[in-house]
């Protein structure tokens, strides 16, 4: 017998460089492609937006130069007919750009349900979970290595993104800022909610995935709860902050200001709106409650901590539920 | 070095078979004192079987002073069965060679001639361990 | 012989390698195991057998931590799977349906274990897979169900485990890749005294192979310990009816003819007239499958009062 010589195990060997390692190997050859796709996909999404903001300036700038005034006379077909021309284009351009975060904000669910939620309902619905815990590697070391990779590039991506779309909304021309934005459902596609937005919604895949244990009921869920969530943030947005209240002369409704509710103020009482019906609302003062423009960057921020505690609940239930499938 | 083969229908207990097959290489020769025996690493991966069997098999020949374990080394062959001595060598060989060459000029060819040897072979060994199979159940008869 | 200490008798072997006291495991109302006491050395090649469903793969689910107990406990050599962490890299579990990453090809599947395993044998994996002439760069999505589980086997054993549990492995392999990945287990069984647990319901597939033997029926151990200890404590009568059977305890009793054909565990001398001979493997297994009612022996656990009664 040779039993005394073993046959010379090749001890760990000295790894060197950032190749990755472990189930983190095991994630980036699972993942490589779609986070190729993603990060293409990303790129594209920067380099259009960078090109619309640069529309925007050609038409701003033709736009001014035509000096179009609506009460111009003269030549009222040439000069009406481009200057129309010129500002539909215009606000053709700005709306563009809307739409553009308006699509951004639902990206996160898609890549939590494709990169968290179906990975993990797969493996499970294959069974490849008992292969996998039966290497040397905890289902916690296993599960948190899995998602580290993708949230980590999702995060760099969707940051560089969202800072680009907050640059090209309110940072690069603070005088002609598309307030418009403000306040509204695309500021979820800009700093800093939209990159915690990514993890939350890596975190909610994460959770489904574990749950349902099956890829298409899995997708399924995290579409509709990220739907939720989107529709839940719009809904409790204005009240992360205090409204301000004020009282306008007729006509002089306050500008840079994202009005929430008004009405006429009729012998110091506010009425609602509806009072308009039978009252002469332009002739009288009204009343408004609202958020300024210089709340809006304060909000951002609330509504990003709100996020962040949410992903942080979500992601200790993941890991309850985890305890319980190991139990 | 021998190779064992086990047949698993054959109602003998597969320790016994190795022990037997061991036994009859050293009858015929094909092992002589200071052979060594495969590993049980090597036993296992070609027959499919328990190691342990291989163990038990080799500490039977191993008290019958049979074959003797170094350690360290493996497990060698002390003495031999039968009267396969050196002496005999050349005397069988001269007899062997004179009955070759009757059977060529009858008109065999080295195939025929092989296939009749191991027929001869074969009948004998049948009947080398038709006692042991009898004595199975038990110990081996010699010790 | 200078091989390792191989496979002695459980009770003389300080730490049992695969241990259940009082075993339970419920799938909501259902029992899959109730309180299963079991003791494997160290080093031994067990055979798990019992019908489908009888919780042979809930045993090993246990045993390789992957699920907890409802109640008792499962030890592998001394430790508890899935909790001490110190256990995981011992322990090689290969799951009846061996999952795999289809996507992967049959190098990349064994890269899978050598980043996740810190005692991989890359030598002894890729062994197992080319002695099938699998191709290194094939996808294992690509595979027949044979192949796939050689892959399987070749990701267990070259995780180098000191336990190996193995759920049906050779169900779907042909009978020469059977015969080469057996000797492939044994001859690591011989060369690092690996524990062997292997299920399933083909019995000739342990003919030869295994020395300790566990079957399970309905969830609950009916025979555990060595093989020869458990068929020595059996013999076979056949013989004319009137013989007495007292006071044996008779497992089967089958009419053949004017005489009788009986499965006894004897206490005591065997009636004159009765031909007795020793039952093998299938038959005994066979027997206790039938009978349900047939009391249990179990010689692997000292304060068994089976033990007693054989």
């Amino acid at each position: 017998m040779t039993t005394a010589a073993l046959p010379a195990r090749s001890g760990p060997a000295v790894r060197r460089g950032l190749r990755p390692r472990g189930v983190t190997w095991l994630t980036w050859r699972q993942t490589r492609l779609a986070l190729l796709v993603v990060t293409l996909g990303y790129l594209a999404a920067l380099a259009y937006l960078l090109y619309q903001r640069h529309q925007l300036d050609v038409m701003q700038a033709r736009y001014s130069g035509l000096q179009c005034d609506s009460t111009t006379r003269g030549t009222v077909s040439e000069i009406v007919g481009e200057c129309g021309r010129t500002g539909m284009a215009l606000a053709a351009t700005a709306n563009s750009l809307h739409e553009f975060a308006s699509y951004a904000a639902v990206v996160p669910g898609l890549l939590g349900a494709a990169l968290a939620a179906q990975p993990l309902a797969a493996d499970f619905e294959h069974g490849r979970h008992l292969l996998l815990w039966s290497q040397s590697v905890s289902p916690r070391r296993w599960f948190t290595q899995r998602l580290v990779l993708p949230a980590a590039v999702l995060v760099v991506l969707s940051t560089a993104l969202s800072a680009a779309m907050r640059w090209a909304a309110f940072w690069s021309h603070p005088a002609s800022s598309m307030n418009d934005l403000a306040f509204a459902f695309p500021s979820d596609a800009m700093v800093p909610v939209y990159p915690l937005l990514t993890l939350t919604a890596i975190a909610l895949g994460a959770l489904v995935g574990l749950l349902w244990r099956r890829v298409i009921p899995a997708l399924g869920t995290t579409l509709a709860l990220y739907g939720a969530l989107l529709y839940g943030i719009e809904k409790v947005r204005p009240y992360l902050l205090p409204f301000r209240r004020t009282v306008f002369a007729p006509g002089a409704m306050p500008g840079d200001a994202w009005a929430y509710d008004f009405g006429p103020v009729v012998h110091g009482k506010d009425l609602p709106y509806s009072a308009c019906d039978h009252l002469a609302c332009e002739n009288l003062s009204n009343w408004t409650v609202y958020h300024s423009l210089s709340q809006f960057g304060p909000m951002l921020w609330v509504e990003t901590g709100v996020l962040a505690v949410l992903t942080v609940g979500l992601v200790a239930l993941a890991y309850r539920r985890l305890l319980a499938v190991t139990r | 070095m021998i190779e064992y083969r086990i047949d698993r229908r054959s109602g003998v207990a597969t320790y016994q078979q190795i022990v037997q097959q061991t036994k009859q290489a050293l009858r015929l020769g094909l092992l002589q004192p200071g052979d060594k025996l495969p590993t049980a690493r090597e036993v296992v991966e070609a027959t499919a079987i328990n190691p342990n069997t291989v163990l038990k098999a080799y500490r039977e020949l191993e008290r019958e002073g049979l074959v003797e374990p170094r350690p360290g080394l493996g497990t060698f062959v002390q003495r031999s069965l039968g009267n396969a001595d050196a002496t005999g060598d050349a005397a069988l060989r001269a007899e062997l060679s004179t009955w070759v060459d009757r059977a060529f000029a009858t008109g065999l060819d080295r195939e025929d001639v092989t296939a009749l040897v191991s027929a001869v072979l074969d009948a004998r060994e049948q009947r080398t361990s038709a006692p042991a199979d009898r004595a199975g159940g038990g110990r081996e008869g010699t010790r | 012989m200078t091989g390792q200490p191989r496979a002695g008798d459980a009770r003389t072997t300080p730490e049992a390698a695969f241990a259940a006291t009082g075993l339970s495991r419920r799938y909501r109302r259902r029992w899959a195991l109730r309180d299963c006491d079991f003791a494997i050395p160290a080093g031994a090649v067990c055979g798990l057998v019992g019908p489908n469903g009888s919780g042979k793969s809930t045993l090993l689910t246990l045993g390789a931590g992957l699920q907890q107990p409802t109640a008792g406990e499962v030890r592998v050599h001394g430790l508890r799977p899935g909790l001490d962490a110190v256990l995981r890299e011992r322990i090689a579990f290969v799951a009846q349906d061996k999952p795999l990453y289809p996507r992967l090809t049959v190098a990349e599947t064994l890269r899978l274990g050598r980043e996740l395993n810190p005692r991989w044998d890359q030598d002894l994996a890729l062994e197992v897979v080319q002695q099938g002439g699998l191709s290194l760069t094939g996808r294992v999505g690509e595979l027949s169900g044979g192949q796939r589980s050689r892959v399987a086997l070749a990701l267990a054993l070259g995780k180098r485990p000191d336990v190996l549990l193995l759920d049906e492995p050779m169900s779907d392999l042909d009978p020469l890749s059977r015969h080469q990945l057996m000797g492939t287990l044994m001859g690591q069984a011989a060369e690092h005294g690996t524990t062997v647990v292997i299920s399933t319901h083909i019995l000739s597939e342990l003919d030869g192979v295994i020395d300790h033997l566990l079957l399970v029926d309905d969830g609950q151990v009916r025979l555990a310990g060595p093989v020869e200890e458990i068929l020595g404590a059996h013999l076979l009568l056949d013989g004319p009816e009137s013989l007495p059977l007292e006071p044996h305890t008779v497992l089967e009793l089958r009419r053949t003819g004017r005489g009788v054909s009986a499965l006894v565990r004897p206490d005591g001398p065997v009636a004159e007239g009765w031909r007795a001979e020793p039952p093998d493997l299938e038959q005994l297994l066979l027997a206790y499958l039938r009978s349900p009612g047939a009391a249990s022996l179990n010689t692997t656990v000292p304060s068994s009062p089976m033990e007693v009664a054989a």
